[in-house]
């Protein structure tokens, strides 16, 4: 028998309508701290699973380019420490918290869409740091980004929100892990995406792949 | 698992606000409290995504419905399943979103069982 979601908000709403709760926070693993007697004990983001073929399409940049630099997770404020706060309307209080982002800087190897080669790029990432020590991937460590590590990123124009305000951003197109190709110690590129039916993207060379997105990028 | 007894009274907030404009993040769940013991959530929803709140298919949007089945579940302490892609038959609580699809509005065995470990 299925559960449905009235069954599952029901739930939550039992289980955390019974849950009083105080305004003052403290911190989450792996970030500044904040005096508090109440933790943040964990922060979950869901993400965008777009197709490669779909992020070749819509992206407004393309580029092979090497890993500089990944930050260390920031809360999206100046100083980059966690903050709340209310927001009162017609309906009542709304706690707004922080949200987590990091940064990724490359530099450009080979331009493809719209970048230059020696272009320096830096993308920003909702969500937390792969230099986090609490991090944790669901694919293999052979698909995860580093220093020094080769890709091929897909990435658009938008908006990250600020405590007050946006920031614009290059953003990556899909979930962080599966934004892009990476090279393998056998030169060839191979990305955590999988094709539409659900299999394993072939590994290919960077010559390959740009004949790739050139054809869907033509059509 | 269990919840605290407070004196204060506070917010389990879920709300629409920016987070990355359209791609990307989706949604996110920040889970207060003890290591045991959960004590308020707060679910925000990107305004960037277009979302179908109907009963039917979503087309190419973002089913509301199955993205807040999901965050409620982060909400009641579960993590991401270690599903490789989420597809059709993919539980509730597996890591990413396909546009389009509805499945995550219904509960798989992975996930009850989830519920059921958390809350015996």
């Amino acid at each position: 028998m299925r559960v449905g979601i009235r069954t599952l908000v029901c739930w939550a709403v039992l289980v955390l309508s019974a849950c009083q709760s105080e305004r003052q926070v403290g911190v989450i693993e792996g970030s500044a701290d904040v005096p508090t007697e109440q933790k943040l004990l964990r922060v979950y983001g869901s993400y965008a699973d777009v197709p490669i073929d779909e992020q070749i399409r819509a992206a407004n940049i393309i580029f092979a380019g090497t890993v500089t630099d990944i930050s260390k997770t920031r809360w999206n404020q100046d100083s980059g420490e966690y903050w709340e706060e209310v927001v009162k309307s017609d309906v009542g209080e709304t706690i707004r918290t922080a949200s987590q982002y990091y940064t990724i800087k490359l530099i450009v190897d080979r331009a493809i869409v719209d970048a230059k080669e020696g272009q320096e790029l830096t993308v920003t990432v909702a969500g937390s740091s792969p230099m986090d020590p609490a991090y944790s991937v669901d694919e293999s460590s052979e698909y995860k980004l580093s220093i020094g590590a080769q890709v091929v990123m897909f990435v658009r124009h938008s908006e990250l929100a600020w405590r007050n305000g946006v920031h614009p951003i290059l953003q990556l197109m899909s979930a962080p892990d599966r934004s892009y190709f990476i090279r393998g110690k056998d030169g060839l590129y191979r990305t955590a995406q999988l094709d539409m039916q659900g299999g394993r993207e072939k590994p290919v060379s960077l010559d390959e792949l740009v004949v790739r997105i050139d054809q869907i990028r033509s059509k | 698992m269990s919840c605290s007894n407070r004196s204060n009274s506070g917010n389990n907030d879920v709300y629409l606000d920016s987070i990355d404009g359209q791609y990307g993040r989706l949604a996110e769940t920040l889970v207060f409290g003890t290591p045991t013991v959960i004590t308020r959530m707060t679910i925000r929803f990107d305004s960037a995504e277009t979302r179908y709140t109907g009963g039917g298919p979503p087309g190419s949007d973002l089913d509301a419905i199955g993205v807040a089945a999901h965050e409620f579940g982060h909400g009641l302490g579960l993590a991401h399943t270690q599903w490789w892609r989420c597809l059709s038959n993919a539980p509730t609580m597996c890591s990413s979103y396909n546009y389009g699809q509805t499945h995550f509005r219904n509960l798989e065995d992975d996930d009850k069982s989830g519920l059921n470990f958390q809350y015996p």
